[in-house]
């Protein structure tokens, strides 16, 4: 028997890299196993929670390499999580994309003003979601993104 | 009046002087007059003295003497003089004086005027009087009182003689006589003659000393006339040429007339005035008959005004009225008829005063009185005067049509309950408004109030009030002038109702309309929940709709057949239709409720075109369409938002390649002064001219009878015009059926947004 051959390369191994860590919190089942499922392809390691305040401590013990915010959260809401995950000063430098289906005027604005570093309208497209998350790493160039 | 003595009884010497005027006397025969019982002398006749040549001789000189003295004298004093000086030099008496009886200061004095003869003065010292004192009780006084002659034949027996008989002993006087001078019944004093004999005055001497002082008393009398016609001519002469300069002064027309035995008038005098207005002069008048200065036609009535004077002996006034170039002349007309001593009226009189100023002020008066009256009594204004106690004076015409009372009626009556009801029918104390009218007029110069009239019935009346006073300056009465206004209050008042009314129609209706635009912003505010809601509720399925046929399409899941691929390609194409859709409806409601915002930067406007031609390529290369750029090297830079931009951009594109069937979509710019132009042409089927407008409309497809044949949401050339009017440009579309359409984007080069 010969060596088994990987379908298709697992994350865990990536091309010769430590997979990056990244902290998603998002209350709805289906948008986490989205999310989880696209990024996990892609060779993330993701680790998700489904409410405000689990997010603000997972990342302050987990310390992840990027965080994906929703906003409507339950305990407390994606603008209050920024905030606090700000005053950490441990994790004052992660990158935070809110990822959100609030889409009415003002709401970008809001979550930037609150921490945010990037803001992406749902649905997400699964076509280029790994790729606009990937702007916001680091040594990646960062650039705002409208939608 | 000449001088020297026209009275003179006795001008010349008569034959026999001794009984000049009385042929009747019989000769006075010698006799001895005893004592005081015997004092009647004039009653005793005289009889001639045998024994008294030598006498006789001196009673002759003394009555020749003062015959003398009595054509020679001008002067009564003088006259006084001579005779005493003749009694005492030619008839040979101690002392001789006259006292003239006057009152001075209440006491009847006897004023002694001359003498002659020894007196050592003592006449002058001494008091003598006539009246019923001690000193009025000696010869003289008693002469004067009396009237008759007193004689005393020997002053040291006489008891009345009591205050002087020292004196007059002194001097040796021891009789005397006293006769009073008389002139026309009237004593006006005394003659008295002492001797130095006892019993001196026999009763031919006494009658002849008795006709001198008549004679004296006469020449006095006559003397004194004659100086009194003196004084009056002079007085005469004065007073007529006062009169004169009275006459020719008086600014009034004065003449006399003759009045002829004929019957005819002739002017006998004319005053300066008459010749001035006459033109005459004073010769030219005098004669001048009256028929030549008066005209004709005046004749019967001013002749006959002349002969009811002469005949009643009454003055006659009239009035002429005289026509003159400059105006009506008045004058006022008097005749006085003058009778001369016989009763028969020789002159008149007549006085022409001028009337004109007078009359005419008069008739000025009258017309202005007239006009006034006419005026208060036809006013259309009730006009009426009341006193201070409220009660109606006067009440013109008009009123009293108005009120429904004639004049007697209403006069003297309170004009409460008469024409001033106690209250308005607002309840206001009408009673009490009066009395603070009453009191105080002057506050109330204006005021309105509801009048009543007989029947009952209510107006209102707009009142001016004004203060009469009298002479001395008290309130008299109050004049009152009224307007009726009662039809302009009504008036007033339906204006006022239907303004009250109006106003509270446009209170409810603001009311109504706040309520309306509260249920407006209500509905606003629930349909901008409602769109953030649904656009947030409807992605959360569309995340997971999109999200994993993306993944099962990259076959990230497993891999597919074809069959599962087309289908699954069909989910995706309907979940991104209904995406496009749900952001079309919230762009227009952000651009609606203003919130959508531009962000103008500075970027090179090439660069946003080919972009937007670089997404739509595939879908025109797809379509088997040419996309073909037309742009000038050299655009530039542009402010503006440039995503918009694009969103314009990729939107008109897009509809050209989907509605052009075959042939070319252009995608062209210029700069044309401040403004960018960028169009998209294409060579589709056009646009009908009618449904230009309906093109930019939401939810607008025009019916190209290819409907729902071409995919979009209806909402994409709304979007774009809103959004190109927010950029500060706007959207043209020229376009031709059947050839083709082309969309024209203008933009401001230095301008990202509408200010």
């Amino acid at each position: 028997m010969g060596k088994r051959q990987p379908v298709h390369p697992h994350p865990a191994v990536g091309k010769g890299r430590a997979a990056l860590k990244v902290l998603l919190i998002e209350d709805n089942e289906q948008n986490r196993y989205l999310a989880t499922f696209l990024l996990q392809k892609k060779g993330y390691e993701v680790l998700s929670v489904a409410d405000g305040l689990q997010g603000v401590e997972a990342a302050g013990k987990e310390r992840p390499a990027l965080i994906l915010l929703d906003i409507q959260l339950p305990t407390l809401d994606g603008y209050a999580v920024a905030r606090r995950l700000r005053e950490n000063p441990d994790l004052r430098e992660t990158p935070i994309v809110a990822v959100t289906s609030y889409a009415m005027a003002g709401d970008r604005e809001k979550a930037m003003e609150a921490g945010c570093n990037g803001y992406i309208e749902k649905p997400i497209n699964p076509d280029s979601f790994a790729d606009e998350i990937a702007r916001f790493l680091p040594g990646k160039p960062q650039g705002g993104s409208r939608e | 009046m000449g001088k020297g003595l026209r009275y003179c009884r006795n001008p010349s010497a008569e034959a026999n002087p001794l009984s000049p005027q009385s042929p009747k006397k019989t000769r006075p025969t010698r006799r001895r007059v005893r004592g005081r019982t015997a004092r009647q002398a004039t009653a005793i006749p005289l009889k001639p003295s045998p024994a008294g040549l030598d006498r006789e001789n001196r009673t002759l000189r003394l009555i020749g003497g003062c015959n003398q003295a009595l054509l020679r004298a001008t002067d009564e004093t003088e006259l006084i003089k001579s005779i005493c000086h003749i009694l005492v030099d030619k008839g040979g008496y101690r002392m001789a004086w006259v006292g003239l009886a006057e009152i001075i200061d209440g006491e009847k004095r006897v004023r002694p005027v001359a003498h002659a003869g020894h007196t050592d003065g003592f006449l002058y010292r001494t008091k003598i009087t006539w009246d019923e004192s001690e000193f009025g009780r000696g010869p003289t006084g008693t002469a004067i009182r009396g009237g008759k002659p007193v004689f005393i034949h020997d002053i040291t027996k006489d008891p009345d003689f009591v205050p002087w008989r020292k004196d007059v002993l002194q001097r040796g006087y021891a009789s005397c006589i006293s006769l009073p001078l008389k002139d026309r019944g009237e004593i006006f004093g005394a003659m008295t003659i002492y001797s130095l004999q006892v019993e001196a005055f026999d009763e031919r001497e006494i009658e002849i000393l008795a006709e001198m002082a008549g004679d004296l008393a006469y020449g006095i009398g006559a003397l004194r006339i004659a100086a009194g016609h003196a004084r009056l001519e002079t007085e005469l002469r004065a007073s007529e040429r006062q009169l004169n300069l009275i006459l020719n002064n008086v600014s009034d027309i004065i003449f006399s007339i003759s009045v002829e035995e004929d019957g005819g008038f002739r002017f006998a005098w004319a005053n300066d005035r008459f010749l001035a207005a006459t033109g005459l002069n004073k010769d030219q008048v005098v004669g001048l008959p009256v028929s030549q200065v008066i005209p004709e036609p005046a004749h019967a009535l001013v002749f006959g005004k002349y002969r009811e004077a002469i005949r009643t002996k009454k003055a006659v006034f009239w009035e002429e009225v005289s026509e003159y170039p400059a105006g009506k002349k008045y004058g006022q007309v008097t005749m006085v008829p003058v009778d001369d001593a016989t009763g028969v009226c020789r002159h008149l009189i007549g006085l022409v005063h001028d009337a004109t100023e007078s009359r005419q002020a008069e008739e000025k008066l009258k017309e202005s009185e007239r006009k006034y009256r006419e005026l208060v009594e036809n006013a259309n204004s009730v006009i009426l005067r009341w006193t201070r106690d409220g009660r109606l004076t006067y009440l013109n015409e008009f009123g009293q049509k108005f009120f429904g009372y004639r004049a007697e009626e209403i006069t003297g009556r309170n004009v409460i309950g008469t024409i001033v009801p106690e209250t308005e029918t607002s309840g206001r104390d009408l009673a009490r408004l009066m009395d603070r009218i009453l009191a105080d007029p002057a506050a109330f110069e204006q005021n309105t109030n509801e009048n009543m009239r007989r029947n009952g019935e209510r107006v209102w009346i707009a009142w001016t009030n004004k203060i009469v006073r009298d002479e001395d300056g008290q309130v008299k009465e109050i004049l009152s002038i009224g307007t009726d206004i009662t039809a302009r209050k009504k008036a007033e008042d339906e204006v006022r109702e239907l303004n009250q009314g109006l106003e509270k129609r446009v209170a409810d209706r603001t009311a109504e309309l706040a309520i309306e635009r509260d249920r407006a912003e209500a509905a606003d505010r629930l349909k901008s929940a409602f769109l953030a809601i649904m656009s947030h509720e409807l992605r959360t399925p569309l995340n997971s709709i999109i999200g994993f046929t993306g993944i099962l399409l990259q076959q990230l899941a497993g891999p597919l057949n074809d069959e599962q691929r087309k289908q699954l390609g069909m989910v995706q194409e309907s979940a991104r239709h209904l995406l496009a859709l749900i952001n079309d409806v919230l762009d227009i409601s952000k651009i609606e409720a203003g919130q959508m915002q531009v962000h103008p930067e500075r970027f090179i406007l090439e660069d946003s075109l080919r972009k937007a031609a670089g997404l739509v390529a595939p879908l025109a290369e797809k379509r088997g369409l040419e996309l073909k750029l037309d742009i000038p090297p050299g655009l530039g830079e542009i402010v503006s938002d440039p995503q918009r931009v694009e969103q314009i951009l990729i939107n008109l594109l897009n509809n050209a390649v989907k509605f052009t069937p075959k042939g070319t979509v252009t995608l062209g710019a210029a700069v044309e002064g401040p403004l960018a132009r960028v169009w998209v042409a294409d060579t589709g089927m056009g646009i009908k001219r009618e449904d230009f407008d309906k093109l930019f409309r939401s939810f607008q497809q025009i019916d190209t009878g290819l409907s729902r044949q071409h995919e979009g949401t209806g909402l994409g050339l709304a979007i774009c015009k809103r959004l190109a009017g927010l950029l500060g440009g706007d959207i043209r579309l020229e376009s031709e059926w059947g050839k083709g359409s082309r969309f024209t984007l203008t933009l401001p080069l230095e301008r990202g947004a509408r200010p």
